[in-house]
Formats: structure tokens, sequence, C-alpha cells
């Protein structure tokens, strides 16, 4: 079985044994690329300069003298116009203005011009967690650069009072100390930037397994193999070089990085690349639509990796293995939350793709497949179940989207609360759909769809806060299985206008409950 | 010409693969907004006046600025901040001519955080200028006015206005230009990996074939780019020159795709012409991000309605085309000589 998974893995490499003058230009333009890369990075960006105008000449690459300025500053005042930008300006000439101010009055006055300094700790609290109170307080030193010399500030820490040291004698931790300027919120944006240096090349690899899986399909290569061979074995050993070469670049970057802990993080993100560009190459009809396909699908899951991590301050962001990489410290509990779902789905979507091999040349769009795949696999009763509860992390991915609908314009709940109902009446009646084209009772199908539904929809919950904090009620059960019971009943109208019925019913109960809440 | 690009357009509308593109630029709009309202509602100045501040030793100036809750016991305190009764702890006791210094708990992660942060953050530097000023030392003393009335701009304020014009908006360009590349790529590839290339040379010369495709790219991005820019200012975001901005995001589409056209025509793969592609693609994004000369550059300063020079508009423009030019002039030789052989 393995000699045969690497029979294809070898025939994969063998056939990428691109003629050598290509080869030896791309390795060329991959090292030019990444020493422009490098030094574009080192540059930093710098497309901000001049954008803020300003009536006196100041030292800061930003600003540039106009006549009809954004801020103007005289007598020792600053005047500004009251729209964003000018605004803007005034904060970025603020910063400014008190980075010369430090660097004066620290050459005129010394260490005593900085008469507090600060020394941050970050507590877990029990909003935040929802765990029984610690015994012990777990500290966490936040270190942040500071303004003064290292030697200096070695100075001030051997000088430090000892007065509650007793408290942290255990907690073992470097001291470093702010100025209240330098005190932060916790970073927003700026981790973020660098955390792309451990995907983007994962993505380089993907996309071109994806282009060979795609170009396999379409000169019609796969069918011979899978004629020969097991589905998933052909898959797995197309994958396996691929993979391999993914994840070493993953082990590399993130040790150069110094986070070893991330490997783990990465690679179900790796192995879910690889299952969702599989499944795309399934899937789609001609190259055109495997690229659209490819490129939107990287945009959603990077958004997905990365947003969460943005808002780090929240207890949302733990659905992101990105947040716990950039935390560089975590738990089985939390590294479950972050990736489980990428591993459910990448077994899902594998799935899938096998049992796609039949539709893989037809024309109908992507949504008619995906349809045509689940009545070809959900052919019993406890499939309808456990496919109902394997969807819930995909209805998640898609609803994290839709949520972001709310702030886009002025009565977007209702389209949000439309399109919820839409999306998980759709993975719910898909199941229920496959059940009766394979025989199965109606109204059994609506009901084990409802409650795998309801059980993941609460497993989600659990993972996310605490027990107490969940109420038992049976009343979303039954508003699932009503939904799913007006589905079947409508069906016989044709599959979308029973889906717009059971959606209408779930968002209608979704509103009252808004609305009562 | 024509009839080549009415094909291709035909099929990204029959795939209803623009749909998807359409929903993305929408979705990364949207996401935009979130984004925004996020960083207001954690920038806004109410978010952080009402921070309560529990105090552990003797502080009678600090007081005076904080009035905050005094505890006997820092085990006691810290239990409060747990317990959410109290948004941050500070322990020190005052010295008014030496060095004071302070320990801040606060919450690990959680919005408490960055109010217990930001608010914290405006108090110490008041507590300082007050010590500064007793010791004799000048303080900064930044007044602003708007209308002969004085403001307070929040800490920050900016990250708002950075997110939008020197983020979001070159973003959103160059992924449009990266689409309607990569979309030019698959067009010419499949055509000449399918053999159905073979069947159109039939009919037309291959310079009408490629322009064609490239006309059909073109159209892709300016409907794109009109899209993103409308959703934009749909959701409050005011581009300043929109007319100019839109020349630039079309001449930095023309730059991608000359460099789409010559790398397939080169390769004639789809599996390699996407690789090449990418990876010079995202050097190329590095080095526009990193000067503000280059037309990424110069779009941050036109939408954002900051000063620039109409002739490096001009410039782009013209050195775009003269780029599309010689890619398709290339890739027609290419082709029909690859037809020939």
């Amino acid at each position: 079985m393995l000699i045969i998974m690497f029979k294809i893995a070898l025939m994969e490499l063998k056939r990428k044994r691109w003629d050598r003058r290509f080869f030896s230009i791309l390795i060329l333009l991959a090292i030019v690329s990444v020493a422009l890369s490098i030094h574009s990075i080192s540059e930093g960006v710098k497309i901000d300069r001049e954008i803020y105008t300003i009536n006196v000449r100041v030292d800061d690459p930003k600003f540039v003298v106009t006549k009809n300025p954004d801020v103007v500053v005289s007598d020792g005042n600053v005047f500004v116009k009251g729209d964003l930008k000018s605004l803007s300006a005034f904060d970025e000439l603020r910063n400014y203005l008190r980075r010369l101010y430090d660097e004066w009055i620290y050459e005129k006055f010394d260490d005593s011009a900085f008469p507090v300094l600060l020394r941050v700790v970050r507590i877990p609290t029990k909003a935040e967690t929802f765990l029984p109170k610690p015994k012990k307080v777990v500290v966490k030193e936040k270190s942040v650069r500071g303004v003064l010399k290292k030697t200096e500030r070695e100075k001030i820490v051997k000088t430090t009072p000892k007065m509650f040291a007793g408290n942290f004698s255990k907690s073992n931790v470097s001291l470093n100390f702010l100025t209240p300027e330098q005190l932060r919120p916790p970073s927003l944006l700026e981790k973020i930037i660098y955390a792309f240096a451990f995907v983007i090349p994962v993505y380089f690899v993907v996309q071109v397994y994806s282009s060979s899986a795609v170009e396999d399909k379409i000169k019609r290569r796969l069918d011979l193999l899978f004629v020969a061979k097991d589905e998933w074995k052909v898959f797995a050993g197309k994958i396996i070089p691929y993979f391999v070469l993914s994840s070493l670049l993953a082990i590399v970057i993130l040790t150069v990085f110094g986070k070893p802990l991330g490997v783990p993080l990465l690679l179900p993100v790796i192995i879910f690349m690889f299952a969702l560009s599989t499944f795309t190459a399934m899937i789609s009809r001609s190259y055109r639509e495997m690229t659209f396909l490819t490129i939107i699908l990287s945009i959603l899951v990077t958004i997905y990796l990365f947003i969460p991590a943005v808002f780090n301050v929240m207890q949302f962001s733990k659905i992101s293995p990105i947040t716990l990489l950039l935390e560089d410290k975590y738990g089985l509990k939390e590294y479950l939350i972050a990736t489980l779902q990428f591993y459910v789905m990448s077994a899902v979507l594998f799935h899938l793709s096998i049992n796609s091999i039949e539709i893989m040349h037809s024309k109908s769009n992507p949504i008619d497949k995906v349809v045509q795949i689940s009545v070809r696999t959900v052919n019993r009763y406890e499939l309808v179940l456990i496919a109902s509860l394997l969807s819930i992390p995909f209805v998640f991915f898609i609803e994290f989207f839709t949520l972001s609908l709310i702030f886009a314009f002025k009565y977007a709940l209702i389209v949000v609360i439309l399109l919820i109902g839409v999306i998980e009446e759709f993975f719910k009646s898909v199941l229920i759909y496959s059940g009766i084209r394979n025989g199965l009772n109606p109204y059994a199908c609506a009901f084990l769809s409802a409650i795998g539904f309801f059980l993941g929809e609460k497993g989600v919950l659990f993972s996310m806060v605490s027990l107490k904090y969940v109420k038992f009620t049976l009343i979303p059960l039954m508003a699932h299985l009503l939904a799913s019971i007006i589905f079947v009943l409508t069906l016989r109208f044709g599959f979308k206008r029973a889906l717009i019925m059971a959606s209408s019913f779930h968002a209608i109960y979704d509103w009252v409950v808004l609305c009562l809440a | 010409m024509l009839s080549v690009a009415l094909k291709d357009l035909k099929s990204v509308r029959r795939e209803k693969t623009i749909l998807l593109v359409i929903a993305l630029l929408f979705f990364v709009a949207s996401f935009s907004s979130l984004v925004v309202f996020g960083l207001t509602v954690l920038y806004s100045p109410s978010g952080y006046t009402n921070a309560v501040v529990g105090l552990v030793g003797k502080a009678p100036i600090f007081s005076s600025i904080v009035h905050p809750i005094q505890y006997d016991s820092l085990d006691k305190a810290l239990s409060d901040l747990r317990n959410g009764k109290i948004d941050a702890v500070v322990v020190f006791n005052e010295n008014v001519t030496g060095k004071n210094f302070i320990t801040i708990y606060v919450p690990k992660e959680d919005l408490k955080a960055i109010k217990a942060t930001l608010y914290l953050r405006k108090k110490l530097m008041e507590y300082q200028d007050v010590l500064r000023r007793m010791r004799g030392i000048p303080t900064l003393n930044l007044k602003v006015y708007e209308d002969g009335r004085e403001i307070d701009v929040p800490e920050g304020y900016s990250i708002h206005f950075r997110f939008v014009y020197v983020m979001l908006i070159p973003l959103l360009a160059v992924t449009t230009a990266v689409i309607s590349a990569a979309f030019l790529i698959d067009s010419i590839c499949e055509e000449v990996e399918t053999k159905t290339i073979e069947v159109l040379l039939t009919a037309l010369d291959s310079g009408e074939i490629v322009s064609g495709k490239v006309l059909a790219s073109l159209v892709l991005s300016i409907v794109l780019t009109a899209f993103w820019m409308v959703m934009l200012s749909i959701n409050g975001f005011k581009i300043s020159n929109p007319a100019i901005a839109f020349l630039i995001c079309m001449a930095i589409c023309a730059l991608f795709t000359s460099l789409a056209l010559i790398v397939s025509s080169l390769t004639m793969t789809r599996e390699k012409a996407q690789l090449v592609f990418s990876i010079l693609v995202i050097s190329a994004i590095m080095l526009m991000f990193s000067d503000s000369s280059t037309p990424v550059g110069l779009l941050v300063r036109v939408s954002a309605n900051s000063p620039f020079k109409i002739e490096s508009v001009i410039a782009y423009f013209i050195l775009s085309t003269l780029a599309m030019l010689i890619a398709i002039l290339f890739a027609d030789r290419r082709i029909s000589k690859n037809s020939n052989s």
C-alpha cells in the first residue's frame, strides 16, 4: 500500500523534473525575489511619505510643506481642520514632537527627566478565562524596548525597591521599564505583518500542487491512475512531495524566527490548504475557474487566519492558530480550539474529493457538484448525523465572513440574518435531500440533521465559554427541527423553493430571538 | 480582436466566477469597515475616560490625578482585578524627588486591557508632567485648536487613516491587478495547452488573439476597480481625485498584465507561468510598497488628497502603455513562431 503511494510520489517528482534551463531560471528568480523582498522589508513600508501637509519644515518624511496644510503650527499651538486626515496628521505630529522633546530633556536633565518608570504585569482575569480562580498568580512580563539604554536599565533594575518582590520570586522574569509614553495597548497590526512570512512560502508550494492536480485532471491523466489504484492513494502519493517540501519550509522559517512551537500550529493549516486545493481542482471546470477559486479561497483563508489575530485581545481570536503562534504559548485545549476545525475540514474535503471522481469532468457549477457529491456519500442514517456534525466548521467559516457584513452598510443586520438562515439551512437541507435520494425516511433525516447541527453548535459554544454561561434549552433544537421539517414538506415544489421556505423560517426565528434578547 | 475578448469575457460570465471575485472584493471592503469599526471603538476618547484603578501604596499626588481605590494588600487588589471589579492595579510608594518605579497590573487579554492601558497611559503622562514641573523640568504642552476651540485628539487616532489609505487602498489595487494578470495567464495557456489556439489561428492572426485576450483582462480590471472604489465610498471612505486614482490603478494593472503576458508567452504552460509569475509578483509588490515614488505610493497620495505631481501620473500611464505594447508584440512573435514550428 505504501509502495503504491511512493510510486505515485516518485512519478510526480519525475514529471516535475522540468528541463534544466527552466529549473535554473526558477531558482535564480526565487533568489532575486527573496533578495528584493528582504531589501524591501528592511527598508520598511515607505509609501506613507509626504502624506500629511504642514506649514513649517519638520524632520519627519511623512510631512511636507504646502500652502493649504492639514496642520498649522504657530506660537507653540497647533491648528487643525477637523477632518480625519487633519486630525491624523496632528496625532502623528504629536508623536514626532514627543520624540524630539524626550531626546532634548534627556540631554539636558539626564535620567532625572524621567521620574515615572513602569513595569507592566498582565494577569488572567475571570471575565476572560472563565476558569476557577488560580491559586497562584501567573505572571507574564511584557517586554518592550525602553527609551533608556541597556546599562541604564540594568542600573535601575538593581536599585528597584524589593517591596513586592515576594510575590514574584518564582516568576523568574527579566525586568524592563517603560516611560508612560511607551505604555501601549496590546499591538493590533504590527506582528501580523511578519506572521505573513510564515504562510506565504507555503502558499507557493500549494499553488504548484494545485496546478499539477488540475492539469492532471484536465489532461485526463487522473482517470488512468484511478482505474489502477485506490483514489486516496493517488491523492496521497501526489501530495506527499509537496507536503514534505512545505512542511520543511515551515519548520525552517519558524525555527529561524525562533518559534519552533508554531510547527504543530501551522501543520493543520498546511494540510487544510492541500485539502482545499485538491477539492477545488476536482470541482473546477477550467484553469480560469481554478485560478479564481484558488485566489479567492486563499485570500479568505488568510483573512480567517489573520483578522482574529489582529483582535488578539478578544476571546474569539482563539479560533485562529495564528493568534496562538504569535503568543508563543498554548495548552492542549487552546490547541484543539484553534486547529480541530482545520483537521475536520481537511478530512471532509479529502473525503469529498475522493468521491467526486465520477463527476470531475461534469460541466455543472461547483455548488451543484457539492450537492451531487453529498448524494453519493450520505446514504445511511448515521451518516446524516455525522455529516451534519462535521459541517459545523464549514458553516462557522462561512458565517465568520457573513457576520463581517454587519458593519458594511445600513440595514445590513437583516441581510446578515437572512444569509445565516440560508447558509445553515443549505447545509442541513443538502444532507436531508441526500438521505431522501438514497431512500431514507425524510423525517428521520430531518431529525438527525437538526440534532447534529444543534450538538455541533453547542459544542463550538462550549469550547469558547464555560458550561455555566450556556443555557440548556431545547428551543433552538426545536427551531432547527421545524425548519428541516418545513424543508421536507415543501421539497416537492423543488429544492430551491424548499430551501427558501426553510431559510425564511430560520431567519424569522433568529430575528425574534434577537428582538427578545 | 473584439471577438476573442468577448469570448473570454463570456466564459467568465458563464462560469459565474466573476460573481465570486466581486463577492470577494465586497467582503474585503466590508471587512475593512469591521476593522475600522474595531479600531474606532478601541481608540475612541470615551473608551478610556472611565477606567477604575486600584492603588497599593502611598501616592498622594498620583491619587489627586487618578482618584484610585485604595487597597491595603496586593492580594486583595488582584482578586478584585480578577473579578472584574477594577480595571487595573497600580503598585508604588510615591517619591516626589527621586524615581518612581511603578508596577501596573492589567488583565492579560481582554478589551479591558486596552481600556486600562490607554487610560493609565494618559493619566501617567499627566502625572509625569506634574512631577517634572515640581523639579523645574519644562513640559511639552501641546494645544490643538479647531475653529478657535481647543479640542482633544485621542492617542493613536491616525491608525484609522493609515489603515484605509496606506494599507487598504493599495492592497485592493494590487489584488485587482494580480487577479486580472492571473486571468490572462490562464486564458492564454489554456488555449495553448488544449490546442484550441490552433483553431483560432486559422481565423485570426496571433496579434489579434493576444490583444483580444489583453483587452478582456483590462475590461475585467476596469470592472473590478470601479467596483471596489464604489464600495469604499459607500462605506464612507472618501477617495480624493477618483479619476486620477483610477488611472493609476489601471497603470498598475497594465504593468502586472504585461509581466503576465511575457511570462506566459515564454513558458506556454499554465503551471510554469503561474509559478514564475507569483514569484515575480511577490517581489514586485514588495518593491512597490517600499518607496513612495512607485505607482502604489503615488496612489496613496492621490487618494488621500496629499500633494502629488501630475507629471508622474502621466509618466506611469505612458510607461505602462508602452510595457503593454511591448508585451503584446513579444507574445505575438512567440505565438506565431510556436505555431509555425
